[in-house]
């Protein structure tokens, strides 16, 4: 492709476009939440707020804000480990050992189905179960239920293969 | 190239939070931005024919750069004699990425589209947070559908029932999708 200035320009033009398109909702966040509730809800937004203002950034902290996020890395990092633990065990066995092929053919279309499935779809089940086992308040349901299994499996399962 | 994956890392939540606020009738940027250009102010949420586009874009505001970043590594990996041999030959630009890029990169654009496809059979959270279901019924896919009346109305019969119904057109799914990709190997 021939490099003139006009196709400079061009693509110039071009990429600024698309990255202000890309970044301006990020740019708003970070705006909104220096405004005052009052000029928030202005009917002409404005670009840079008329008074800046740190108290949202206070109210934030607060309403225990940093608690709930503690919850969800703890979340989140239990949940991973638990599925790795899970997931490494089962690759090797899928690569390692010879079933009959039927089977490890089903699995594999199994695994790759509950990765596509709305996880809505997979809730239902597991709610009913996790009443009858009194895990629906209690934080280690959600440990057990937000699995990356299906995922850590067949990331391991390419791994291993390699 | 690191600017343009930032939607992609952000969370639904927040991205729906911030897009609902971009998007309301009255306060919102994008009527505001319409109303001074001269046009009248859009229903992005309220219109029923409307809420379905503003959740569609939405969604292709924060996969973009999933896309993006595939067809990157796909376009890096062509050899650059390529395009000389192209050059020489004496293909203008417009030709040289219609009849010369696109066919190699078939195969990531193919792998992209699978992905996004399945991604959008999780659709629920953008949904849910930013419409609620549509005004009406109109923005209501199966997810939500299920999952109003599993644990809304908690009439179990109908939500297994669409669920049973929705995991057998996924395995039908899935069933081609995997054939497709043993056959490129």
């Amino acid at each position: 492709m021939v490099i003139n200035t006009k196709n400079k320009l061009i693509f110039w033009v071009f990429l600024i476009f698309i990255t202000l398109v890309i970044l301006f909702p990020i740019y708003w966040i970070f705006i909104t939440s220096l405004k005052t509730p009052i000029e928030a809800v202005n009917p002409v937004p404005t670009l840079f707020p008329h008074s800046p203002t740190l108290q949202n950034y206070v109210g934030v902290y607060e309403s225990g804000f940093f608690k709930n996020m503690f919850n969800s890395i703890f979340v989140a990092v239990a949940s991973t480990l638990l599925s790795i633990a899970l997931a490494f065990p089962a690759s090797y066995a899928l690569v390692r050992f010879n079933f009959p092929l039927k089977f490890k053919n089903v699995f594999l279309i199994w695994i790759l189905v509950v990765k596509i499935l709305p996880p809505v779809v997979l809730a239902i089940p597991i709610y009913e179960m996790f009443t009858n086992m009194g895990l629906v308040n209690n934080l280690w349901g959600l440990y057990s239920c937000i699995s990356g299994l299906h995922n850590s499996i067949l990331h391991l399962d390419a791994f291993r293969i390699s | 190239m690191n600017i343009v994956i930032f939607p992609m890392m952000l969370s639904t939540m927040v991205v729906c939070a911030v897009w609902r606020i971009l998007y309301h009738y009255d306060i919102g940027l994008l009527n505001y931005l319409t109303t001074t250009a001269g046009f009248a102010p859009l229903g992005w949420l309220i219109n029923k024919n409307m809420a379905m586009f503003s959740i569609i874009l939405v969604d292709i505001w924060q996969w973009t750069p999933f896309a993006f970043i595939i067809m990157n590594a796909a376009m890096g990996s062509i050899p650059s004699e390529i395009f000389e041999a192209a050059q020489i030959d004496g293909a203008g630009s417009f030709m040289t990425a219609f009849k010369i890029t696109l066919p190699i990169l078939s195969s990531q654009i193919f792998l992209v589209m699978m992905l996004r496809t399945i991604d959008t059979f999780k659709l629920f959270g953008k949904v849910i947070a930013l419409t609620g279901g549509g005004p009406g019924n109109s923005t209501e896919t199966v997810s939500t559908y299920i999952y109003r009346e599993g644990f809304s109305y908690f009439n179990m019969g109908n939500a297994t029932a669409a669920s049973l119904i929705v995991l057998l057109v996924i395995a039908s799914f899935s069933v081609v999708y995997i054939r497709k990709i043993f056959q490129e190997d």
